[in-house]
Parts: C-alpha cells; sequence; structure tokens
C-alpha cells in the first residue's frame, strides 16, 4: 500500500501557550495544514466541514476531554471513523498508553514535548501507521 | 545555517519571549491563590492551584524553562494530595509549598535574563 499524503490536521488543545507552539511547530517547520480548535465541543461544531486526514487530540481537557471528543465525533460523523487519531499527554504508565490505543489511538505523543522535532515525530506516526 | 532555519530560530525566540512575559503574573496568581488559602481552605480553590502549576509546568518544559518547569512540577506533586481534601495542610506540607512558590518566583526571575 503506498504511503497516503499526510497534509490536513485536525487539532485540539485547550491550553492556548501549547496550542500556539504546536501550531507554529507543525505549520512552519512540518509544512501541515492545521484546523485548530480550543475544546472538543468546538470540534464537533467544526467537524461536519471538515475532512482531516489526522486528528491530533491533548488528552485532558475540561468539560470534554480528548477520548470523548473522538468517540462522540466517530459516533455523529462516520467520514471521522477510519481517520487515524493522536493523543498528546502527561500521561504516559504503559497501561494508560495502551488503553489510549484501545480507544482508537494510533500513538501517543507525550508531553512536554520538544517543538523542534514534533514534525518529525509526527511524520514518523504516520509513516509507522500505514507502513 | 540558512535563511528559512534562522527565521524559524528567530520566530520560536520570540514565542518563547512572549510567553516569559506572562509567567510573573501566573507565578504572582499561584501565590495570591496559596495566600487566599492559608486564611480560608477551599478545596475547589486548590483543584485550580493545581491546574496552574501543572500548565506552567507543562508549557515551562515544553518552552524550554527546565528550571522552572521542573519546579512547577514538583508544586504540583506538593499540592496533590491535598486537592479536593477538606482539610488543610499540615505544617510540613504547607513549608513544602511555601518553598516551592519561592523557587517558582526565582525561576521566573532567571527566564527574564
Amino acid at each position: 500500500m503506498s504511503l497516503p499524503t499526510l497534509n490536513n490536521i485536525l487539532y485540539v488543545e485547550d491550553e492556548e501557550d501549547i496550542r500556539t507552539i504546536v501550531q507554529f511547530a507543525l505549520e512552519n517547520l512540518g509544512g501541515y495544514t492545521l484546523k485548530v480548535c480550543r475544546s472538543g465541543q468546538e470540534a464537533i461544531e467544526a467537524a461536519s466541514q471538515l475532512t482531516p486526514d489526522l486528528m491530533l487530540f491533548d488528552v485532558m481537557m475540561p468539560k470534554m476531554d480528548g477520548p470523548t471528543t473522538l468517540k462522540i465525533l466517530r459516533e455523529k460523523y462516520s467520514a471521522f471513523e477510519n481517520i487515524p487519531v493522536i493523543f498528546m499527554t502527561a500521561k504516559v504508565q504503559p497501561q494508560e498508553v495502551e488503553e489510549y490505543k484501545r480507544l482508537g489511538a494510533i500513538d501517543v505523543i507525550t508531553k512536554p514535548f520538544d517543538p523542534m522535532t514534533l514534525a518529525d515525530t509526527l511524520k514518523k506516526i504516520w509513516e509507522n501507521h500505514y507502513g | 545555517m540558512g535563511d528559512q532555519s534562522e527565521s524559524v530560530a528567530a520566530q520560536m525566540a520570540a514565542l518563547r519571549e512572549k510567553y516569559a512575559k506572562k509567567l510573573r503574573g501566573r507565578v504572582e496568581e499561584i501565590q495570591s491563590h496559596w495566600e487566599t488559602l492559608q486564611a480560608d481552605w477551599q478545596p475547589n480553590l486548590v483543584e485550580e492551584l493545581h491546574r496552574e502549576a501543572h500548565t506552567i509546568a507543562g508549557t515551562g518544559l515544553t518552552f524550554g524553562f527546565k528550571q522552572l518547569g521542573e519546579t512547577a512540577r514538583q508544586l504540583e506533586h506538593a499540592i496533590q494530595p491535598l486537592s479536593q481534601s477538606e482539610q488543610p495542610p499540615n505544617e510540613a506540607q504547607s513549608q513544602q509549598i511555601v518553598t516551592l512558590i519561592s523557587e517558582l518566583q526565582q525561576a521566573v526571575e532567571q527566564s527574564d535574563e
């Protein structure tokens, strides 16, 4: 199978400073196009207009966490069922990572992360998933 | 270094500086919340203090402020057992938090340099 192109990313994060640096890293260093949302609710409202190649969700967010956002999106929009998701979280005990994968994540990016290598990390995860 | 990587490095430095400028106010807020808690123990406010420390730890380390981020992480861990607790901390716990907030203030001063 040839490697699908990774271009459009739906990114959800509640913390403004992290949003800023992730957007900078992935757009300026990775060359990706991001749709940035501040909450799971905002992502669900925007989803009908989107067809991202990949979703990148923070896990711990107030009101609606990343896994819940994923569940609702996939229930509501069939197009999202097969779009890969990566979670970002500081909670990366092996059993926690296994749980995220059980919920549908193709991988987990550990916080804090190095902004300078984030785009490369994402690319490697994408290649591993489709490789 | 080529023009493009120089530009990326400069933009990264600008983002880091912008973040650093917000730190003093955030640590002042932590100090202020702690002072309020000492007079009147409120579990909701402890939870907020815990979240503030958690946020500074995560963002500080991501923006490359190691000392600040690690001190905030220690503070987060020190507050963790107290969050949602109806009981105020004991003397040793209070002293540890006071020390860590003071170290956090020092780390902010250093991040200005």
